[in-house]
This record gives C-alpha cells, structure tokens and sequence, in this order.
C-alpha cells in the first residue's frame, strides 16, 4: 500500500514538474544584458506575472469601459509579460551581438519566426517570435532594434495580438513611438 | 371526697387516692419534659448557630437587590424614552428647519432626485398650510411618514454617490494600480510593436510569412 502511494507520488511530481517545464518552454531569460545596461540612457523593465498581474486583470475587470473589456478578454489567459527597453544618446551606441543570447534561446524548438521586418531607413529590424500549443499561442517574442533603441519583449500565455495592435493609443494603452524618425503612418 | 384534697393534697381521700393510683402511668413527669425540651433548644442552637438570623438577612438582601433593579431598570427605560424623544425632536427640527430655510441644496442634489422630490412636496405643502404650529404639526407628520417608507437622504445620496463613483471613478490599492500600470506599460511596448509588424505587412513590405501560418 504504501509504495502504490510512493508511485502514485513520483508519477504525479512528474507529471507535474513536466507541466511546469512546458509552461516555463515560453520564458525567455534576459540575464546577460549587462552590455545594453552599460550604455543605454534610459531602461525600462517591466515584469508581471503572477499576484502582480491578477491584481492588474482585476482592475481590468474593474473598470466598466469597452477598451478596458477588450483588454481584459485579449489578455484573459496571460500568464506573464517581460519587456526591457534600452534607449540610447546616439545612433548604433550598442553591440547588437549583445542580443545574441536571445536570439539563440529563440531557436529553440517550439518558437517559430512569425514576421521580420528590415527597414534601411532607420535600420529598423524586428522579429516577432511565437509559440503555439495546440492551436493556441502560448508564448511571443519581439525583438527589436533600431538606431536608438532595442526592445526585447517576452509575453507567456495565448493572447489576442490583433486586438492588442489595434488598441495601441488607447485606455492607459499610451501608443509609443518606437522609432521617433519613423514615419507617422507607423506610429 | 375532700375537697382539700382536691386542691392542695392535705389529708387524705382514699377514692381519690385509688383513681390516681389507677392512672399513676399517665402522670406528668415534670423533669422529664424539661430535660428533652431542653435537649432539644441545645442540639439546633449548637448545631446551626445564627441560622434563623442569616436566612432572614438572605431574604432581606434578595428582596431589597430586586427592588433596586426594578427601580434601576424603570429608571434607565424612562432616560432612554425621554433620550429618544429628544432625539427625535431635534431631528425633526432640523428637518422643518432644511425644509423652510434650506431647500435649493436639496433641489441641486440630483443624486437625491427620488427623495428630494418628497421633501420637495411636503415643503409646498408645509408651506400651503396656515399657522406656524400647524405646519410645523404638519411637517412632522409628513417627515415620520417619509422618513417610515424612504431612507434619508443623507444615507441616499452616499449610496447614490458610491454608485457613481463606481461607474466613473475607480478607486485602486497602490499595489492595485502600481500592477496595473506595469502591466499596461508593458502592454503598450508589445502593442507598438505589434502595431508596427502589422502596419508593415499591410504595407507589404519586408515580411517574412511564418511557416504555420503560411501554409
């Protein structure tokens, strides 16, 4: 009886631990962005996930405004967003093998390329990375580069990345500009 | 028969003395009697001394302690009724008061609107009646009528003024907002992005199609 329960055990810790890792599969790690941190004039880092982002789906759910219920339906199984964004004072300020080790995380298998974009203009590159489970997106990635900047993005979770494009610039959705040399049919 | 016999013992009445003798055993043995009643007396006194004193002191503490509960509790029942009264009367003061004096703050108050507009039609008809003690009788009445069917006004208006600011305003913890504007933040990065590699395949410009999607 008692090593049936043991087994029971070991097969549910396992079964268990193999959930997790597939659920982790779509976190990307931004450990070693020691070189864009050395230059960069401005960061931004944003992490939320766990408490911190039920408490932020339930002001979502607080709110009694279409956007906000929009929001709240596109992002209803999030499980986590990831950003770090670093601005630099002049143009190619950065060693953009510095974003090497995200890009080698990304080949991993499960993340499939969904868009590259290159832009001669404002050397403007970005990739957006997804993964699927089943039909469902449980992860995206965005990377970006630009003169001035480089956004590494990392979203865990199926979410609606129409309704989130289409609500850039509304709610407390602020519409930034990526690129400020853009064109202002891209912001 | 002697009669001193009969009274006193002196002589002797040999008829007599023959009855005694017959009834010699029914004779009262004036020794005996004193000795147990004398046992007796002894054996309670000893055995529960100022027992009689003490359950009257009982008795007496009892009856006295409920009678001054009684009057205890009469007393704080009449303070309680006269307190009410007084109550009572000042509000209904201050109501005849914000009645006759106050009425454009009511009429502003558009939370308010269900019970302003009572107050509104007892105003006019406070108003309409004749003399001062009659319209404050009046008043009184219609107040105790209103005030019996409909909350305050006050109370109202706060319930009123909670619902609005729930549909307009919503009130956050720190930590509340602190999560939703990362969250948002973090939301508007990906958004712009997103917005970006959208608006260029639009465009169609430099797109490479995902192989899943492509296919």
């Amino acid at each position: 009886m008692r090593s049936i329960s043991k087994i029971h055990l070991l097969v549910l810790t396992i079964i268990l631990s193999a959930i997790g890792a597939s659920a982790q599969d779509a976190r990307l790690r931004f450990d070693d962005l020691a070189g864009l941190e050395k230059n960069a004039s401005e960061i931004v880092e944003v992490n939320v996930d766990g408490k911190l982002l039920q408490l932020a789906k339930r002001v979502l759910l607080k709110v009694k405004d279409q956007d906000a219920k929009k929001i709240g339906k596109a992002i209803e199984g999030l499980e986590g967003v990831y950003v770090r964004s670093f601005n630099f004072e002049n143009d190619n300020e950065y060693n953009i093998a510095d974003v090497d080790g995200i890009r080698k995380q990304l080949s991993a298998p499960g993340w499939e390329k969904l868009a590259r974009v290159r832009s001669k203009k404002d050397n403007q590159k970005i990739d957006v990375y997804m993964m699927f489970r089943g039909q469902d997106i449980s992860g995206l990635a965005v990377i970006l580069s630009e003169k001035k900047q480089i956004a590494l993005i990392n979203v865990i979770g199926p979410i609606d990345i129409d309704t989130l494009a289409e609500l850039g610039g509304k709610m407390n959705i602020p519409e930034i500009s990526i690129s400020k040399d853009d064109d202002p049919d891209d912001k | 028969m002697k009669e001193d016999y009969l009274w006193d013992k002196k002589g002797s009445d040999p008829e007599i003395e023959k009855l005694e003798n017959v009834l010699r055993t029914f004779r009262h043995k004036e020794q005996e009697a004193l000795l147990l009643a004398t046992q007796t007396i002894a054996f309670d006194n000893r055995s529960k001394p100022g027992n009689a004193p003490r359950r009257l002191f009982s008795f007496g503490f009892a009856s006295v302690a409920c009678l001054a509960v009684a009057i205890f509790g009469v007393a704080l029942l009449q303070m309680m009724r006269s307190g009410d009264s007084e109550v009572a009367k000042k509000e209904s003061v201050n109501k005849i008061e914000n009645l006759t004096t106050n009425t454009d703050a009511e009429n502003h108050a558009t939370s308010t609107q269900p019970t302003t507009t009572n107050f509104e039609n007892i105003e006019t008809r406070v108003r309409n009646s004749g003399s001062e003690h009659e319209r404050i009788t009046s008043a009184r009445k219609l107040i105790n009528r209103v005030s019996r069917t409909r909350k305050s006004p006050k109370i109202f208006a706060k319930v009123n003024s909670s619902r609005e600011t729930e549909d307009h305003e919503v009130v956050l913890t720190k930590e509340e907002k602190y999560a939703y504007d990362q969250l948002m933040l973090g939301l508007s990065i990906t958004s712009s992005n997103l917005k970006i590699v959208r608006d260029k395949a639009n465009g169609i410009r430099e797109i490479a199609m995902p192989k899943k999607v492509g296919s």
